[in-house]
């Protein structure tokens, strides 16, 4: 054994860990002032030390603030219909295009509907060389490598984040090369846009609406310390991908589900408000990321009795509060679009978290009203071209998935058929 | 009801601007819009008590919460866009020369 591993081994902690999974307790816990996100240790300086995720307090609302103005105005608005929309049109447009010889087109959509947030947030952070189809597809299979191998909240505060591993190696150098082909240029192009609205010689309100020129702006003063800057926009770059991807499709699972043996169904996916209650049941059933881990500060006592000694790290499980039978009834664990809830209580259960550290993409998601969101429109997109499973793919019980978070039971990829457009129109014809 | 006289804060308000003000054990958010209309309702957000909505973004006749984005019609109070759903407390202004009146309970009191 290294010296080097002999030191890792002895600075694993013994943390106590404490699950909170009440409806209530959950709720109160995300909005604990003792309940920190600032956790780290050895492998945090890499990703995300400092970070909006990583902050509390006034710090943290400060940053959120400079963040929220790019979604701030219906900000979200613009970048779904200059960025999302395109995209995902031209890369549906790309599948439908391609039939195999049975008249389908098949994809793994869960692939597709990461390519296409992907560009989303390669557009909200700034980064101009990944608005080509060359750039993105770059970009994409550099972020997947940084999505391997960077270390989660738990490996970094348990001290068991191992830097020499092959992936996170390889996470490592994805993200030296994402900085030097992508977030340089781009940062540079911002600094000399600030330079000039300075100078006189722009106005204003021709900067672009992004991270990075936020951070040319030196907006928070914390990205003046140039590898916060990188961390921050790495952090924006992976946010929302792989879990707005996994929404979509356990949406479609639970559609796809729920019209087994009942044809007549179909046509209540041609109306938007009631894809938004399909959408909002299976945000509610199916958790896209498995807790959301905090450290106490101090002794907390939960309303319902859990207590969390102080050094000790909660996590917060919204699946099992997302299926409280005292709060959605004796069919909690029903997928039920058409479901009523009591007022205060919202249909997509905790999906988007709570307190200070409410999801920052929910308005990119969910826009003013749910109909207007991404996923919304994604799926919207999807139905219309008539989707359905590839008969191939492995089937499972969805209904022994709800409630947790079972991305190893729905697997890395989701195959899915098309009719070949000339044959979508013969069959609505 | 309860008129509360803000002095002098028509004056110093410009078209757009927010201000948080605490009058008669409340604490509001006093917006001008960029028509020059003015408005008051509750400053904590709906969604999240804790934040301020003085200190996030007015638009028009919307004020939108720093915090998540929340965004609410000053005239009515009504929440316009997720992730909040309540209403806001919408309070009765009127002008007085360079005054503001807000009416929160039947005195008119100065600040």
């Amino acid at each position: 054994m290294s010296e080097e591993s002999q030191s890792r081994t002895e600075d694993v902690r013994p943390i106590e860990i404490v699950e909170v999974s009440d409806f209530d307790e959950v709720r109160e816990a995300w909005k604990c002032p003792h309940l920190t996100s600032m956790l780290s240790g050895p492998g945090e300086e890499h990703f995300h030390l400092g970070t909006v995720m990583r902050l509390d307090g006034s710090e943290h609302a400060f940053r959120r603030k400079v963040m929220g103005q790019l979604l701030a105005r219906r900000g979200h608005t613009l970048f779904r219909e200059r960025w999302l929309f395109p995209t995902a049109d031209a890369a549906l447009n790309e599948v439908l295009s391609s039939p195999d010889a049975d008249g389908f087109c098949r994809v793994d959509l869960l692939h597709w509907a990461r390519r296409v947030n992907q560009q989303l947030a390669a557009a909200i952070t700034g980064l101009d060389g990944a608005t080509s189809p060359e750039g993105a597809h770059k970009l994409f299979d550099l972020m997947e490598i940084v999505l391997r191998g960077r270390p989660g909240a738990f490996s970094v505060t348990l001290g068991q984040y191992d830097e020499s591993s092959p992936d996170a190696q390889a996470a490592l150098h994805a993200k030296r090369e994402i900085v030097e082909t992508f977030y340089n240029p781009s940062l540079a192009r911002r600094r000399e846009l600030v330079e000039r609205v300075a100078a006189g010689s722009l106005a204003a309100s021709e900067l672009p609406n992004d991270l990075l020129t936020l951070i040319a702006q030196g907006a928070d003063p914390a990205w003046l310390e140039p590898a916060m800057g990188e961390r921050e926009a790495l952090f924006l770059l992976s946010a929302a991908v792989h879990t707005t991807s996994s929404s979509l499709v356990w949406t479609l699972q639970e559609i796809f589900t729920w019209i087994e043996g009942c044809p007549e169904r179909l046509k209540r996916l041609r109306d938007e408000a009631f894809i938004l209650r399909a959408a909002q049941e299976a945000l509610r059933l199916h958790p896209v990321v498995p807790g959301f881990p905090r450290g106490a500060t101090q002794d907390v006592d939960l309303q319902d009795g859990t207590h969390i000694p102080e050094g000790a790290i909660a996590v917060i499980r919204s699946g099992p509060a997302g299926t409280s039978h005292e709060v959605y009834g004796d069919t909690a664990l029903d997928y039920d679009p058409d479901r009523t809830v009591a007022a205060g209580i919202n249909r997509f259960g905790l999906a988007f978290g709570m307190g200070q550290h409410m999801c920052f993409g929910m308005p990119i998601v969910m826009g003013t009203g749910g109909v207007d969101g991404s996923l919304v429109y994604l799926l919207k997109k999807v139905l219309d071209a008539g989707v359905s499973p590839d008969p191939e793919r492995p089937t499972f019980d969805v209904t022994k998935t709800r409630g947790r978070f079972a991305t190893d039971v729905m697997g890395e990829s989701f195959p899915v058929l098309f009719p070949a457009p000339h044959r979508l129109k013969a069959d609505t014809e | 009801m309860i008129q509360h006289r803000i002095k002098g804060i028509a004056k110093s308000m410009s078209c757009g601007e927010m201000r948080r003000i605490e009058v008669g054990g409340s604490v509001i958010c006093l917006i001008r819009t960029e028509l020059g209309d003015y408005h008051a309702v509750s400053d904590a957000c709906s969604h999240e008590p804790d934040a301020s909505l003085s200190d996030g973004w007015a638009e028009g006749c919307e004020v939108e919460c720093p915090r998540h984005n929340s965004i609410f019609d000053v005239r009515t109070g009504a929440a316009l866009s997720l992730p909040a759903t309540e209403p806001l407390q919408v309070y009765p202004v009127a002008i007085e020369g360079h005054d503001i009146l807000i009416a929160i309970g039947a005195d008119t009191k100065s600040e």
